[in-house]
């Protein structure tokens, strides 16, 4: 009850904004400056410049912007001394001087005109500079957006040995800009949009346009529209509304803060959502092999690529089953251990007091706390994480009798591997998956591991997103989509994109440019 | 009622699985023990003579258009004689995924985890085959796209490791044994994987393009088959016939010969792996056929609200339907007339029932009903 309360007063408190800016702009000058300092409540970064253009007629004008947001010098350079110094000539009328102003006075590349009191205000707040006059019910808006940011840095979390290096950053229209500079069709589209009652967070939607399906960008635009939410401070906000089933640890949108990879997707039918205060961009349809691909794959030669992938894959069923197989092995099946190995193990073992499970249990809980410490702690201070971690738990465990070495080594290898994806978001599902596949293998062996195994792959099969199938080109079998699945092809070798995602437009290259043996 | 669609591609890999599942372990040690050292040669005839029966279901399966076995018959026959052609249908789907789910319990507490109790090792691999039953059969038709490369892999390696162990003089003489006691041999195939085939009619209804899924039932057949035989083959190669009728599970037994050297040696645990998720597979076909064909049965929307009730019933079945293994190998060599009847009589039946339907009323034969 209290809290429907609270719902229904919260609404009442939008309501009331909303009718107060839903007017249209007032004839009189000084009412419209009140009403914009009344709704910012006397904002102290708002800057108001009253001025009077035309020193015959006497016409008062404004200019208003947010004092951080704008670039001063082409607010001064464009906008101030245009208005002050050189507009408009003595011998016009005054009905004409606002389309004087708006047509041919001010040397800006965007001006908007609007009428609309909200839509001024959001401008305003965006970092545009209006420019209004007395007895006139129109305003114009003048794009100066202009602030301190990052500027294009190298990527921290990606990183590659060859490659771009540059990465995204917080704001939208750079990060357009980095797309665009690597696709120079017309046929790419970048679609706005503003997401967040409260934070008219912008967002653009890429894609390339004959090759996107267009029902995964109609379906996409229209779950965007339909996310009701208060404010958007990451992609990450965005990510969970638009993902088809939410019940799943495995990731069904693609992040990364590489330029070249959403190219890359672009190229194959893909479609961006770029968020604007976040270098995280995402990428719609995400499939299971996405998240186990780099782009440096496509960089370095097809072998070493080809090497890389099937390493990766490697360590994914090492990072996944290494402990419960440990485990499962130790527990239940030790004829399936050599005979020496066997006689090694169990000395080792001898004097550890806890059965193999909770060894491993203590050993993975551990690493997950040191990990996570490592992520939190300041720099200076992340030497003293790896030596408490390698010493203290690793090696005095292991003198102490608490653990077998072993189990150390399993724990460490398993803790390696899953460093390997390219893509964090996907080692997440893997370590938490890894707990319940240890808790089956401490109770049923490999009986256990296998059903878990095989309820997995069935979870798998029946995810999807934005229709295609997550696990596809695999299941769906799509045969000439595997050659750039597990292995890679020479580029002269991938003559079609996906089908999955570029049904619409699938040949890639013509497909004779093979070098020639012996050709000069 | 239920629109999932599964390739012709996954209806073979389907086909394989259903063939090989529970198979795999259990056919080498009837027919080693009928036919001796030429079991091989049965198994391969009783194969062969699984093409008439794929073409008969075939031909029943475009009999019947959209509608599976159960719409099928009620479709046919009316409503009541339908109805009790569809009951006796379903137990037989029934009690077979009983006994499926019992020979993975038996081969799981006698060979691989003596101590857990046969009922929780049911009820742990019942609530998988319940969540893809829940998931459909799309889902399950891509996971056998997934599994069938692991398990070809598996079988290979197993294969592969074999070839030193191979004694050429095991299968000598050829041809040797009596040709009643061959095609006596030959039956125990027809019995146990191939009449047990008539079960994916229930799926045909699901498949794309229906001029595929006459070629992937023969395809699925001939893989499916021919690997079953190259078992027994190797199984008679390594263990000579003697040992591979005495053992209850002679490929187990022929995978524990491996020994890579001196160091890599127990693997039989592939064998398991390979068994279990081939019999999983069969299992959720034979799961999904029955809860499918009741809901059918009952006028049900849909399936998934049987899905739970009907798997406690099966665990319970499970462990009553028979009371030990050597009851079971001698219940399997005898089962054969009732196989025979729903794996031929029944179908056969209902082929020409449905031909003389389509006779009379040309125009009503493929319409679509619930």
């Amino acid at each position: 009850m209290r809290r429907r309360k609270k719902k229904t007063t919260n609404n009442n408190d939008n309501v009331q904004l909303d009718s107060r800016l839903a007017k249209q702009i007032d004839e009189s000058l000084e009412g419209n400056l009140t009403v914009i300092k009344k709704t910012l409540g006397d904002a102290s970064d708002l800057v108001i410049r009253r001025m009077t253009l035309n020193s015959s007629n006497k016409i008062k004008g404004a200019v208003l912007f947010i004092d951080g947001l704008v670039d001063k010098t082409s607010v001064q350079d464009f906008i101030l001394e245009v208005m002050m110094v050189e507009v408009p000539p003595e011998n016009i009328s005054l009905a004409h001087v606002y389309d004087e102003i708006k047509d041919s006075a001010l040397p800006i590349g965007e001006i908007t005109e609007t009428n609309k009191l909200d839509d001024l205000l959001l401008r305003l707040l965006s970092g545009e500079t209006l420019v209004l006059l007395d007895n006139e019910t129109r305003a114009l808006s003048a794009s100066t957006k202009g602030w301190k940011d990052r500027g294009v840095q190298e990527t921290t979390s990606e990183s590659v040995i060859r490659g771009p290096k540059e990465s995204f950053t917080e704001t939208l229209r750079t990060n357009t800009a980095l797309v665009r500079r690597k696709i120079k069709n017309p046929n790419l589209r970048i679609d706005a949009k503003k997401i967040g009652k409260v934070t008219a967070t912008d967002v653009a939607v890429l894609y390339i346009e004959g090759t996107a399906d267009e029902s995964v960008v109609k379906e996409l635009h229209a779950r965007l529209d339909k996310i009701d939410i208060d404010g958007v401070l990451e992609s990450g906000y965005i990510e969970e509304f638009i993902e088809d089933p939410p019940y799943s640890p495995f990731p069904k949108v693609y992040y990364t803060e590489r330029p070249d990879s959403i190219a890359g997707g672009l190229l194959e039918g893909k479609v961006a959502i770029v968020t604007d205060g976040t270098p995280n961009v995402l990428l719609v349809p995400a499939l299971f092999v996405n998240f186990m691909q780099s782009s440096e794959d496509y960089y370095q030669r097809y072998d070493i690529g080809t090497f890389i992938r099937l390493l990766r894959l490697f360590s994914f069923v090492i990072a996944l089953f290494m402990p419960s197989l440990y485990i499962a092995i130790t527990t239940f099946h030790q004829e399936m251990i050599p005979a020496p190995l066997l006689i090694n193990l169990a000395a080792q073992r001898e004097g550890v007091p806890f059965p193999a499970f909770v060894e491993a249990v203590l050993m993975e809980a551990t690493f997950e706390i040191l990990r996570e410490a490592g992520v939190r702690l300041p720099k200076a201070v992340g030497s003293a994480v790896s030596i408490v971690g390698a010493l203290v738990l690793g090696e005095s465990a292991v003198q102490a009798g608490l653990v077998s070495p072993a189990m150390v080594i399993v724990v460490a290898l398993t803790a390696i591997s899953s460093f390997v994806f390219p893509s964090y978001n996907m080692a997440i599902p893997v370590r938490m998956l890894r707990f319940s596949l240890m808790i089956l293998a401490a109770t049923f062996g490999l009986y256990g591991i296998i059903l878990g195994l095989i309820a997995l792959v069935l979870h798998l099969c029946s995810l999807q997103s934005f229709g295609v199938p997550y696990m596809s080109p695999f299941a769906p079998l799509v045969p000439k989509d595997q050659k750039d699945v597990l292995v890679r092809f020479p580029h002269w070798g991938l003559l079609s994109r996906p089908s999955a995602t570029a049904h619409k437009n699938e040949k890639r290259t013509s497909g004779r440019n093979q070098p020639k043996e012996g050709s000069k | 009622m239920d629109n999932n669609t599964i390739s012709p591609r996954q209806f073979m890999y389907l086909v394989i699985l259903f063939l090989i599942g529970s198979s795999i372990l259990i056919v080498p040690t009837p027919l080693a023990a009928t036919a001796q050292q030429d079991g091989w040669i049965s198994s391969i005839v009783g194969m062969s003579t699984g093409v008439l029966f794929v073409l008969l279901y075939h031909k029943l399966g475009v009999a019947l258009g959209d509608r599976n076995f159960i719409q099928g018959s009620i479709h046919v026959f009316g409503n009541w004689i339908g109805r009790v052609i569809a009951f006796f249908h379903l137990s037989f789907i029934y009690i077979l995924a009983s006994l499926v789910l019992r020979n993975i319990g038996d081969f799981m507490t006698t060979q691989i985890m003596i101590d857990t109790p046969l009922q929780f090792t049911h009820i742990l691999f019942m609530i998988v085959v319940i969540l893809a039953a829940r998931l459909g059969i799309e889902v399950v038709g891509r996971s056998a796209e997934m599994f069938i490369t692991w398990i070809m892999l598996l079988l290979f390696f197993l294969f592969f490791f074999l070839t030193p162990q191979l004694e050429p003089n095991n299968i000598q003489p050829i041809f040797s044994s009596y040709p009643k006691s061959m095609i006596g041999a030959s039956l125990t195939v027809i019995n146990t994987p191939i009449l047990e085939m008539v079960v994916l009619l229930m799926l045909y209804p699901n498949v794309k393009e229906k001029a595929k899924a006459r070629h992937a039932w023969l395809w699925g057949l001939l893989i499916g088959g021919g690997l079953l035989s190259l078992i027994t083959f190797f199984c008679i190669l390594v263990l000579g016939s003697d040992l591979t009728a005495l053992n209850s599970y002679p490929i187990y037994e022929l995978a524990s010969k491996i020994n890579i050297a001196g160091f890599l040696e127990g693997i039989e645990i592939i064998v398991a792996i390979v068994w279990m998720l081939t019999i999983f597979f069969k299992l959720v076909i034979l799961y999904y056929a029955a809860a499918l064909g009741i809901s059918q049965f009952l006028n049900l929307d849909d399936y998934r609200p049987l899905l739970l009730p009907l798997g406690m019933g099966l665990v319970v079945l499970s462990i009553i339907v028979y009371p030990d293994v050597a009851y079971f190998e001698t219940f399997v060599k005898n089962v054969l007339p009732y196989k025979l009847m729903h794996g031929f009589l029944l179908p056969l039946l209902l082929l020409i029932g449905a031909l003389i339907k389509k006779k009379r009323h040309p125009y009503k034969g493929t319409s679509k009903v619930k």
